[in-house]
This record gives structure tokens, C-alpha cells and sequence, in this order.
């Protein structure tokens, strides 16, 4: 490990005043030869580590805390810092009013790019009770940027489905009931992009 | 001397005995990292290559590049419970599309646009458009194929029923790992 090494007995009591020019010198090198060599600071100006600059972080010095999730705790000062839980592969964000996950090796991604939005989806299910053959309408939480596509799933008796119409806020439903009117949950998903973020 | 080695402490950590005094090389203290921190409007880059941000809506994390700004991740996106092992080659990949057919009866065949690492796909769901009341109604029965389905694609089964006109969309939706 390289270290950065300076005297701190010199210049003692009784160095001569000639003496200390050589020596701050050195110790100003030492230091920003040792915090560049760290991996922490690189020194952006001419001159190399001696001429110091302003340091700017090295690429990689950014380390967030590492420990086991059960460890996570906001630090002061936390707003913005990073903690990596070194059982569970996730990342988490300190924001001024609680921790969020924002990293996981599990986390699903999309195999097409969302552009400058976002993939969104939601799901819920409705029970509509005991109804005939129906179109029925359902609305986004949050508009998407285009229509999204639809999935469905009927619970209880059997029924035919289909994505009648479907828009950036709602999406409607036709319900085929086979037979008399008869109880239907339905289960849908919706999939889809936003425009902003 | 000692007054910048400790002035620096909080942010440079010193491995070598002696503490803040006699200092060893300076490495990134655990937890140095800190991101630019920012509201929705700010999210517009303006940083150097390799810049974190975070944003306070939604608690996502982005890369500020100076040409392209990126959303790394955030709090609502779906996390599986397994999957990814270590060295991690493989990810959870999502892919969804939609077909379509005039056809009374047949198969479709799907070829996902990236093929996943193996044949044991999570999720495969399908839905269809078509009016099934009215004048036009057209009820369709889709399922998958059994044995059909593969890391490079599946294939469905539609059947037709009613004298309508409708023509079917068959939707689908994938999750599998793929590689990374």
C-alpha cells in the first residue's frame, strides 16, 4: 500500500526558518501523489499530482456503503447516499424521507428501450358481480403515453373475453357469458410506455 | 498536517496504523458515494460521464451523461424473488408483442426478438381483440401450444367460433432470463 509519509517533528522547535520551504514542498506531493495513487482524487490541471488542482473523484471512487441488508440504517447527512447490502445483490438510495430500493440483480427489465419514458404496468381485478354478456370498462391510474396492450384472465364461470377498445386511459372489455348471467372476477394486466418520466 | 488528514477522514479512509496523523493512502471511505439529488425538471444531464443522480419524485437513479441521461433504476420496478447467480450473466428480461390474423383457425408462431437462456419461461400470457357481442360478434379461443414453446419463441393455437368479422391481435407477454 502506498503511503503517504511525512515528518511531523519537522521542522522542529529550532529548524532553521531556511528549512521549511523544501519540506512544505514535500509535504504538499506527498499528499496529493498518496490521495491520487488511493483511487479517490485525480488532478485535473497540468502539473500532474504535485501541481494539485482542484481533485476531482476518480471513475470508481463513488463507494457506497456495503454490508448486510439487516445493516441499513440513514446515516447523517444520508440525503442522495448509496447503500449495496451485500446478501440480497440490491442498492439502496437515502432520500431525505425514506430508503428506496433503486437496484436489484433480480429486477425485470424491458427488451425494448422505453426512449425518455418509462414501461409501466399495472394490474388489478374487479369482481362485476353476476352480469350477462357486457362491455365493461376499466381506467388507468395513470394515462400511458400510447395505448398499451391488455391481458385478461376470468375467474368463476367459464366466459369469452376480448380487449374491445383500448386507449392511453381505459381500456374496455367485451364479455361473452356462456349460458345464464353468472359471477365474473376479472384479472387484467396492463403493459405500456409513458411518455416522461 | 493532522488537521487535513481529519478534515478528510469523513470522505478518505486511512488503512494504515496512525490514524488520521500518520497517514497511509487515502481509499474511499464505504458510503462516500453521493449522488446529485434533484426533482423531476432536473433530471436534464449537465454532468460529466459516470455521474449519479437521484431523483426525489420517484426515488430513481440515473446516469447524467453529457449527452444522454439514463434511469438506472428506481423503487417500483419489479424485482423476482430468485433468478441471477453470481458472477451474474443472465438478467430477468421482459419482452411483449402482438400479431395478427384473419385466419378462421391455425397456429401462429412467435419468435421473440431476443432469445431467452433457457426453454423454462416464466410467463407466456395471451390475449385477443374481436368483438364478441353484436353484430360482429366473434368469440376466439387462443392457447398455447403444448411442446411449442422454446428459449427462441412459442407458438399458439387460435380457433374462430360466430360469423363475424373481427379480425384477431393475438397480444403476448414473455419473462424469462435471458443473457445479460
Amino acid at each position: 500500500m502506498t503511503q503517504i509519509l511525512w515528518n511531523e517533528a519537522i521542522p522542529s522547535g529550532t529548524s532553521r526558518v531556511g528549512d521549511y520551504p523544501t519540506y512544505a514542498r514535500s509535504v504538499w506531493t506527498a499528499i496529493s501523489v498518496g490521495l491520487s495513487r488511493g483511487s479517490t482524487f485525480f488532478w485535473n490541471e497540468s502539473g500532474g499530482a504535485s501541481d494539485a488542482s482542484t481533485g476531482e473523484l476518480q471513475p470508481g471512487a463513488s463507494r457506497p456503503y456495503y454490508a448486510a441488508q439487516s445493516a441499513s440504517s440513514v446515516p447523517s447527512q444520508g440525503t442522495a447516499r448509496l447503500f449495496f447490502a451485500s446478501d440480497t445483490s440490491r442498492l439502496f438510495a437515502y432520500e431525505s424521507n425514506a430508503t428506496y430500493m433503486v437496484g436489484s440483480a433480480n429486477f425485470v427489465e424491458h427488451g425494448t428501450d422505453s426512449g425518455a419514458g418509462a414501461w409501466y404496468s399495472y394490474s388489478s381485478f374487479t369482481n362485476l358481480g353476476s352480469i350477462a354478456s357486457s362491455l365493461v370498462t376499466f381506467t388507468f391510474p395513470t394515462p400511458y403515453g400510447a395505448a398499451p396492450q391488455i391481458f385478461l384472465q376470468a375467474q368463476n364461470n367459464p366466459h369469452f373475453l376480448s380487449v374491445f377498445n383500448s386507449s392511453t386511459t381505459n381500456f374496455s372489455s367485451l364479455i361473452s357469458v356462456v349460458g345464464a348471467a353468472s359471477l365474473i372476477t376479472l384479472y387484467w394486466r396492463s403493459m405500456g410506455t409513458i411518455s416522461a418520466w | 498536517m493532522s488537521s487535513v488528514a481529519l478534515g478528510l477522514q469523513p470522505f478518505v479512509y486511512w488503512p494504515g496504523s496512525g490514524g488520521g496523523s500518520a497517514a497511509s493512502a487515502g481509499e474511499p471511505q464505504p458510503g462516500n458515494a453521493r449522488c446529485a439529488h434533484h426533482g423531476s425538471s432536473g433530471v436534464t444531464g449537465g454532468y460529466g460521464l459516470g455521474f449519479l443522480s437521484l431523483c426525489s419524485n420517484r426515488a430513481s437513479l440515473h446516469h447524467i451523461g453529457s449527452t444522454n441521461t439514463f434511469m438506472l433504476g428506481h423503487a417500483q420496478m419489479l424485482e423476482r424473488p430468485t433468478g441471477a447467480t453470481y458472477p451474474q450473466t443472465t438478467k430477468w428480461l421482459s419482452q411483449s408483442g402482438s400479431t395478427t390474423t384473419s385466419g378462421v383457425s391455425g397456429a401462429l408462431s412467435i419468435v421473440f426478438p431476443t432469445s431467452y437462456s433457457t426453454t423454462t419461461l416464466l410467463t407466456i400470457m395471451l390475449s385477443h381483440d374481436g368483438d364478441v357481442a353484436g353484430v360482429n360478434a366473434t368469440s376466439w379461443t387462443v392457447n398455447l401450444q403444448d411442446g411449442a414453446i422454446a428459449a427462441s419463441g412459442f407458438s399458439s393455437f387460435f380457433s374462430k367460433a360466430g360469423g363475424g368479422i373481427s379480425t384477431l391481435r393475438l397480444n403476448w407477454i414473455a419473462e424469462g432470463l435471458a443473457p445479460l
